[in-house]
């Protein structure tokens, strides 16, 4: 037998048998961002490709719902916390080598962009809609002049935060499941493909669907590949990464993966998109809701089954 | 000046009065350790092995806890100690979570806290709560750049090893086989 | 996909004996991968049963008839063939639909003669004797009628022929719903 025994003759409940620290504040927060992400990315693209008109609910609508995801982000992130007074230190400095810094800087970047774009369609969106004040007026006309700016800052800002949500992982490589710099890739194209998934359920234009749907199918099929790609090299990397695989082969977690993520979360809904494509009529919310929900107990997973993995003891 | 505590297994018995004495000395609080005690047993009867080990924070050259720490919080001072300023952390957990030797818990009035070598202790001269109270004197600690220090010492003429090397970390508790 | 039958306008039926058939080839295949049958009824059990151990754990844990089904190790109920294969029924109806024309906006079919009420009021009156009856019965027309009987039980038969024969005897009474 090989056995080894975390003993300390007394009572230790709260870091034995595994410190588990992150809760579902975690999984939602990098649930958001990655689908504020997507939105805003698509939302840039479209304005730099001038298709704002057949675009509509990328450009315009769909980016009305990225403030509220990173502030609702935020405040779940705030909420993790457990010093929370002293949050605010966060923002004293900059430190290049911790991706939480990285994060709450670029957070702090897109989250104002992001209001900044959702207002100056307010008026699109909303008819009646009055600022009030003729020097607001004057700003929003202002950023309407500089949207193609403001498009590729934040198409480039979305790749940061998508990718951000998943690095934040894989820095810490004292968890073996999320020690694998293809974390960062696969969160960002998850975020992307729930993005995408909520722009088509906003989406009112069968063109718009169209394209996007057959987008999200190139990001799925994307997410796929690289979830195939996470397995083989845990299972072809160190002891402890084997183990960490096993948990999701046979191990706890089975189930809620594949059934969750990957058959009702990604194969489902595409194969629901293909139907779609080929002019069978699908109710457009059943595919999107499907992706959305799987990449939520994406993240939830990937944080719980982390937590338990452990290189000593 | 380098800090750096020898562990001779050989000698641990597994007592927990490291852990008891940390516990005691810090204000550690219930249900918490920053010290503890791990048993590796390896083979069956009649051909068993047991290795006792006390285990702490190893302070080590290379954290990963001090640059994943998004405020700086995470330090290290003199003597390559690793600290947490208390009213600069926030309770992330990112250094929590980058620990390969999980010696960091999330202390219940809202930041990290972990061993600190008792450098409290050593500002006056004394050794680290541990290290005095053990009574087996497995523990060495001392200045491991100074070639007459206990630590220095114990690892001269023995076999040790480090936790975790692969993890690069480069820790500076040695165990003694 | 044979791009014809989605635009036909009608919605695709299969033949009830063919499809009969295919459903007598899934309990098969069902005991065969899980060594059970299936029941919808179960599913909708456990889910309740989930419902009360999450709002009042105590007093599941000690009634009989809820503890039955908490399992040992402080798992959900809810972690169980039943519920995934109720999971998978209901996507997998629902692509068929897609494919085959049947999905459409929601709606309360019933005969035009009757109101929205009158059919939503039948169906709860209906689906709580239906809930108390499956059961008393423990099973449903799946769990008992189908799988039950697949399992040549005695008592699924019994199931079978009352719950058909009493439906059968009072459709009578009810026909002002449908027609």
């Amino acid at each position: 037998m090989k056995e080894e025994l975390f003993i300390s003759g007394r009572d230790i409940p709260y870091i034995d048998p595994y410190l588990n620290i992150w809760h579902w504040e975690i999984p939602v927060y990098l649930f958001l961002g990655g689908l504020a992400a997507g939105i805003m990315f698509f939302a840039g693209y479209f304005t730099i490709m001038h298709k704002e008109k057949e675009m509509q609910a990328t450009v315009k609508f769909a980016p009305m719902l990225v403030p509220f995801a990173l502030v609702l982000g935020l405040i779940a992130l705030f909420l993790d916390l457990k010093h929370q007074l002293y949050f605010w230190r966060l923002y004293t400095t900059i430190r290049f080598e911790s991706p939480m810094s990285w994060g709450a800087w670029t957070l702090m970047l897109v989250t104002p962009l992001s209001f900044i774009w959702a207002a100056s369609y307010m008026k699109d969106v909303f008819p009646k809609w009055d600022w009030k004040f003729k020097f607001l007026d004057q700003i929003i006309d202002f950023i309407i002049e500089y949207r193609k700016t403001m498009a590729w800052a934040m198409m480039i800002l979305a790749v940061i935060l998508g990718v951000y949500t998943g690095i934040l992982l894989s820095a810490f490589n004292a968890r073996p499941l999320w020690n694998t710099s293809i974390l960062g890739v696969l969160f960002l194209v998850s975020g992307m493909s729930t993005g995408l998934a909520a722009i088509i359920w906003m989406s009112k234009s069968k063109y718009e669907r169209k394209v996007l749907s057959r987008l999200d199918l190139i990001f799925i099929a994307v997410e796929l590949f690289l979830i195939i790609h996470l397995f083989m090299g845990f299972l072809a990397a160190s002891e402890v990464q084997i183990e960490a695989a096993q948990l999701f082969l046979g191990g706890e977690f089975t189930v809620i993966f594949w059934v969750f993520v990957i058959i009702l979360g990604l194969i489902f809904p595409a194969i629901l998109e293909i139907l779609e494509l080929r002019g069978f009529h699908i109710p457009i919310w059943i595919p999107s809701l499907l992706i959305l929900i799987g990449g939520l107990v994406f993240r939830y997973v990937m944080v719980e089954a982390g937590q338990i993995t452990r290189y000593l003891y | 000046m380098r800090y750096a505590m020898a562990i001779d297994t050989k000698k641990c018995v597994g007592c927990g009065d490291c852990v008891v004495a940390c516990q005691t000395e810090n204000n550690v609080p219930h249900g918490y350790c920053r010290d503890w005690i791990v048993e590796s047993v390896v083979g069956s009867y009649p051909n068993v092995e047991i290795e006792l080990k006390s285990e702490r924070c190893n302070h080590c050259d290379n954290s990963p806890c001090v640059r994943c720490c998004p405020t700086g919080a995470s330090h290290i001072v003199e003597g390559g100690i690793v600290k947490v300023t208390h009213n600069e952390c926030i309770g992330c957990g990112a250094c929590i979570q980058s620990c390969p030797y999980d010696a960091r818990y999330s202390h219940p009035d809202g930041y990290v806290d972990k061993c600190t070598f008792c450098d409290h202790r050593l500002e006056k001269g004394q050794n680290t709560a541990c290290v005095d109270v053990c009574p087996t004197s497995c523990l060495h600690f001392g200045d491991i750049e100074d070639p007459n220090s206990d630590v220095s010492k114990a690892l001269k003429n023995r076999a040790w090893k480090v936790l975790a090397p692969e993890a690069g970390t480069k820790p500076q508790l040695y165990f003694l086989t | 996909m044979d791009k014809k039958i989605g635009l036909k306008k009608r919605p695709v039926y299969i033949n009830p004996y063919f499809g009969g058939i295919l459903l007598g080839l899934l309990i098969l295949t069902s005991f065969y991968i899980a060594g059970r049958g299936l029941s919808a009824s179960g599913a909708l059990k456990l889910t309740i049963v989930e419902i009360v151990d999450v709002i009042a754990p105590e007093h599941a844990e000690n009634n009989t008839y809820y503890n039955r089904f908490l399992p040992e190790d402080g798992g959900s109920p809810l972690f169980n063939w039943l519920v995934f294969g109720a999971i998978g029924t209901f996507f997998g109806g629902m692509l068929s639909g897609a494919i085959f024309g049947r999905l459409g906006k929601l709606r309360i079919e019933k005969s035009a003669k009757i109101s929205n009420r009158t059919r939503l009021i039948a169906a709860g009156v209906g689906g709580t004797l239906f809930g108390i009856g499956s059961q008393f019965s423990r099973g449903c027309s799946s769990g008992a009628a189908l799988s039950g009987t697949s399992a040549l039980s005695f008592g699924g038969l019994i199931v079978m022929l009352v719950m058909f024969g009493v439906g059968y005897a009072f459709a009578y009474f009810f026909r002002k719903l449908w027609i």
